[in-house]
């Protein structure tokens, strides 16, 4: 800052930051009229916060906000599919108090679940309203009902859901090649040739797991789409590993509109989808007698990608050449540790020490 | 900072409203509220994470709002709005992971015998304002951000950051006088 011969030039930022009194801000309006050092302070603030505010009005991200998004929402629904805390818990809580605390504790325990039973038990009731199916004519799928859980078998066909989640009642949709747990929410989902072909989800999100691959959150507005079909056996000469990459970096891609003609193979194998397992509870059936040929796939907006977990072997490589760095390091050899850094970050942009690494480029920079 | 016209405020408190019963259903347990309330506020708090950590703000991001779905039954409407909140949580992270980084550098310095280096560099893409605001220490520059760009009061800033509001104008002060120092152009 220059230096300044007024001595109220300070009340400029004490008026802006909300320090000076109604009647000092007032009082201190009237002299920067007058004076010409605190009208340029005030213009110079307002120039700092005007250009601090340009800089960040550009416009965000859309796809990494979009990737956070899909993150965070999996990452509560796997908090809220987590096992909750059971009494046998509370029962080693309680005793690692002092015995006034416990009785006292297991007092309010006995009123809560007493609680907890009456709302269970109102959620029950409730739930029979809460669960809405429309099928569509090519439809076979069967109901269930289990203690606090609705069940959904989906063979064949498509369905639109609209289930309203209560704090005891929980839906699952079985698929072939999977589960598809519902958290309060509209969609409807389409399976065709034993996996799952297309969910749009109208309100809330649903979570996909399939075993073997990586879970998928689909958001109200959002629409998961299977990767198309291959429309020839592969070759035995075709490579293997790659076999579950592809598939899950074709997840974002738009069906060919001749998929689902007659002479495609089956897929049930080769999508590494294994069935579920069925339960033996009473069930409802709703088979239809007549099949409708499957519906070609439509061409439209990019579904979801998955995010695939970094193999096991990309991260034995990760850690050893953040192991190697750490080595140079130690032995003093730091041009070359900074090299290995660098060829850390080149290879490994995303990897689990890339802070740690970055720090160690920086400081070997020197 | 002075707040807008009567018809805005109204406007702000059915926002926050809106986001307090959000938060409500988050804590219930009900993920779709998560997600419209990321909706909401990611991009303004992205913006917010690209100034106070430009290196990480990804993780940032994406760490506030698991730590949100976590605290949301801890919200209190009454004592902060849901914004303040969500930038409070933000800026609490922030300082930790600077504080971790730190920790980290010095005991790699101490291994090796490298110089101690306190701020990651800013890209070389950054703007020479967005290089001069890097070179200001973490905790003065997120008092500027909230203060002149998310337009929080230093009361606000004070009860988001827990500390007192003398310590907000004191780095506020500062944080300009730095700023101001390194980028000619905004002295008078």
């Amino acid at each position: 800052m220059s230096a300044s011969h007024c001595p109220r030039t300070w009340e400029v930022e004490a008026v802006r930051d909300g320090r000076s009194s109604a009647a000092a801000s007032t009082a201190f309006a009237v002299h920067a009229q007058h004076c010409p050092e605190c009208a340029r302070e005030q213009r110079a603030l307002a120039a700092l916060g005007t250009r601090l505010r340009a800089g960040a009005s550009a416009a965000a991200p859309e796809l990494m906000l979009r990737r956070v998004r899909q993150n965070v929402l999996a990452g509560a629904n796997r908090h809220a599919l987590a096992p909750q805390p059971t009494a046998a818990w509370f029962a080693r809580f309680a005793a690692g108090l002092g015995p006034r605390v416990a009785l006292g504790a297991l007092a309010l325990a006995l009123v809560g679940s007493g609680v907890l039973a009456y709302r269970t038990q109102r959620a029950k009731v409730r739930g029979a309203a809460a669960l809405q199916l429309v099928a569509a004519a090519d439809a076979d799928f069967a109901h269930l009902r289990e203690p606090q859980l609705e069940i959904i078998e989906l063979r064949a066909g498509s369905l639109e859901i609209s289930f309203r989640r209560s704090a005891h009642d929980s839906l699952v949709v079985r698929v072939p090649d999977g589960e598809i747990r519902d958290f309060g929410t509209v969609f409807r989902v389409s399976v065709q040739h034993g996996r799952t072909e297309e969910i749009t989800v109208r309100e809330g999100a649903v979570l996909l797991r399939r075993p073997g691959r990586s879970d998928v959150v689909i958001a109200a507005g959002e629409t998961y789409r299977a990767p198309a079909l291959p429309l020839r056996p592969q070759r035995a000469t075709a490579p293997t590993p790659d076999r579950q990459d592809s598939l899950e970096r074709s997840e974002a891609v738009a069906a060919p509109a001749t998929r689902g003609g007659a002479n495609e193979p089956g897929v049930s194998a080769a999508d590494g989808g294994q069935p579920i397992q069925q339960p033996s509870a009473a069930r409802t059936d709703h088979s239809s007698t007549r099949r409708r040929p499957a519906r070609p796939a439509q061409l439209g907006p990019a579904g979801l990608r998955e995010r695939a977990s970094p193999a096991v072997g990309e991260l034995d490589e990760q850690d050893r050449a953040y192991l190697r760095i750490l080595a140079l390091l130690q032995d003093g050899r730091r041009a070359e540790a900074r090299l290995a850094a660098q060829e850390y970050q080149r290879d490994f942009p995303a990897g689990f020490r890339r802070n740690e690494v970055a720090a160690i480029a920086a400081a070997t920079e020197r | 900072m002075t707040k807008s016209a009567p018809k805005k405020l109204r406007s702000d408190d059915d926002d926050a409203a809106s986001d307090a019963r959000l938060l409500e259903r988050v804590a219930a347990g009900e993920v779709s509220a998560l997600g419209v309330l990321y909706d909401r506020h990611a991009p303004g708090l992205m913006r917010f994470a690209q100034r106070v950590d430009p290196q990480e703000y990804e993780d940032l991001l994406q760490i506030t709002f698991m730590r949100v779905a976590r605290l949301a039954e801890r919200f209190d409407g009454r004592s902060a709005s849901a914004r303040a909140w969500l930038f409070a949580i933000m800026t609490r992270i922030a300082q930790e992971r600077s504080r971790s980084l730190r920790r980290f550098t010095a005991a790699l310095s101490r291994l090796a015998d490298l110089p101690h280096r306190r701020e990651m560099p800013a890209p070389e893409t950054a703007s020479d304002l967005e290089r001069a605001l890097s070179r200001i220490s973490t905790a003065k520059r997120t008092v500027l951000l909230l203060a002149e760009i998310e337009g929080f009061t230093c009361d606000e800033i004070a009860a988001m950051l827990g500390i007192p509001v003398g310590t907000v104008w004191t780095r506020l002060h500062h944080a300009r006088k730095e700023l101001r120092a390194l980028h000619a152009e905004f002295e008078p």
